[in-house]
């Protein structure tokens, strides 16, 4: 029950800007916007490459966002496009630690082309503005939201990946949004089963007993189509959740 | 493609649940190199993060902590301090055979984990689980000025699972005299691979 007391807490704040700017970004996706998707028509199979984008949170949802991707191969996700906070000083780093490792480690590996190995290692890195700060008022925090929302919008709709990867915090949030409308204005036209954005958040590892903010929202919201958990107690209290171990 | 994920960090971790009795990369222990290598230098390392901890700090930098601490035979103590206003813990230091050294911030605090022979930690799970993958000793102090804080129920649920152990900042002298650092069951370290397959298997479905 305290879900739903936060969650509308949320709503009363959110939802009717979010209503109005969804509205207004259909009509701009139907009449503006409407150049081609990167990736061009895919026909999904098991060998075509995913574009990825990840959402890196900053501090300890960075690392876990690491560890989560050490299993998945570089030469099925990609090309990978890092998403990071405008406030996040380190994460880049560990976005640059990250490919180099990856790349060596295909280097080292047998039959590796050069074209092979740009392809795989193909990434980039886009900065979204936070939505709002710690301690900023609900008012001017209106304005970076909206801020935030826009840019996310922009990044996702020209990236147009298969797959966003998050694990909060809320600093996703604007660009999962973002993809739910993308999706939403997408299917209004017709767009193609397959160019579905698929968002899948993975909560955070310290989550053991009660879900974050963050978590409730995609997961009330089903703006997520997949949230793991990383414990079965909270898998117990949330049955839409899937568990599949932890990460680290 | 059903190739496996790439085989990453999981090689060089034994499965043993003594606290280990490796020698810390640091000269300080230059000196006990002559005697036998039971006796190297016992060392706790305490941890608050990357914001700050003072009630912590302030709960350690006591006298009687470092008698605590000097009678389990402690001879060194490593404090990470974080933003906090108590800094370097002065009293401690004065602890007769008690060796502090302090500092604010560490771009990784991986080499002072492996050098310890108990962790006194913040409930952050980065920290929790960088030292649960060392295999040390691991004590977690909530923060209590953060209560209803979700740090407290990472703390617990491990602490229920006999990976840890865990207590209040004003607790913790007595939680170090109570601790049995052989008690502890090592972590076995999840595995994404299956949130992988998952995923992998969603977006075929579609």
């Amino acid at each position: 029950m305290e879900d739903w007391r936060d969650l509308l807490v949320v709503l009363m704040f959110w939802f009717p800007p979010l209503l109005i700017l969804i509205l207004f970004l259909q009509v701009f996706y139907l009449y503006v916007w409407n150049e081609p998707i990167p990736a061009g028509p895919r026909v999904r199979d098991d060998d075509a490459p995913r574009r990825t984008l990840i959402v890196l949170g900053s501090g300890g949802h960075t690392a876990e966002m690491f560890a989560a991707l050490a299993a998945f191969p570089p030469r099925e996700y990609h090309p990978r496009t890092y998403v990071l906070g405008d406030t996040d000083v380190t994460s880049a780093a560990k976005v640059d630690a990250h490919e180099a490792s990856v790349g060596d480690a295909l280097a080292a590996e047998e039959g590796v082309t050069d074209d092979d190995l740009a392809r795989w290692t193909d990434h980039s890195t886009r900065v979204v503005p936070r939505a709002r700060e710690v301690s900023q008022s609900f008012v001017t925090s209106a304005f970076t939201t909206l801020r935030a929302l826009w840019v996310a919008l922009r990044v996702v709709r020209q990236e147009w990946p298969e797959l966003i990867l998050c694990n909060g915090p809320g600093t996703c949030l604007p660009v999962c949004v973002a993809a739910w409308a993308l999706n939403v204005g997408h299917f209004t036209l017709g767009g193609r089963r397959d160019q579905r954005i698929a968002v899948a958040y993975v909560e955070s590892i310290a989550r053991a007993k009660t879900m974050s903010l963050t978590g409730k929202i995609l997961y009330h919201s089903r703006i997520a189509d997949r949230v793991f958990v990383q414990w079965e107690g909270l898998r117990a209290r949330y049955p839409r959740a899937t568990y599949a171990g932890r990460v680290m | 493609m059903g190739r496996a994920p790439a085989p990453r960090r999981r090689a060089a971790a034994p499965p043993s649940a003594s606290p280990s009795t490796r020698e810390g990369d640091d000269d300080d222990d230059a000196e006990t190199r002559t005697t036998t290598r039971t006796s190297k230098t016992k060392t706790v390392f305490v941890t608050v993060g990357t914001t700050s901890f003072d009630a912590l700090v302030a709960a350690l930098d006591t006298a009687r902590v470092g008698e605590i601490l000097t009678r389990k035979g402690f001879k060194r103590v490593v404090m990470q301090t974080g933003k906090g206003s108590h800094g370097a813990p002065r009293t401690l230091a004065k602890t007769r055979g008690l060796r502090v050294r302090a500092f604010a911030f560490a771009p990784s605090i991986d080499d002072e984990i492996r050098g310890a022979d108990l962790v006194v930690s913040h409930a952050g799970a980065g920290s929790v689980f960088e030292t649960l993958r060392a295999k040390k000793p691991l004590l977690v102090v909530v923060n209590d000025a953060l209560m209803g804080n979700h740090q407290q129920e990472l703390a617990e649920t491990l602490h229920e699972m006999g990976h840890l152990r865990w207590c209040a900042p004003e607790g913790v002298g007595d939680a170090i005299a109570a601790f049995d650092e052989t008690s502890s069951k090592p972590y076995q370290p999840g595995d994404p691979a299956e949130v992988q397959r998952a995923i992998r298997s969603m977006l075929l479905r579609r």
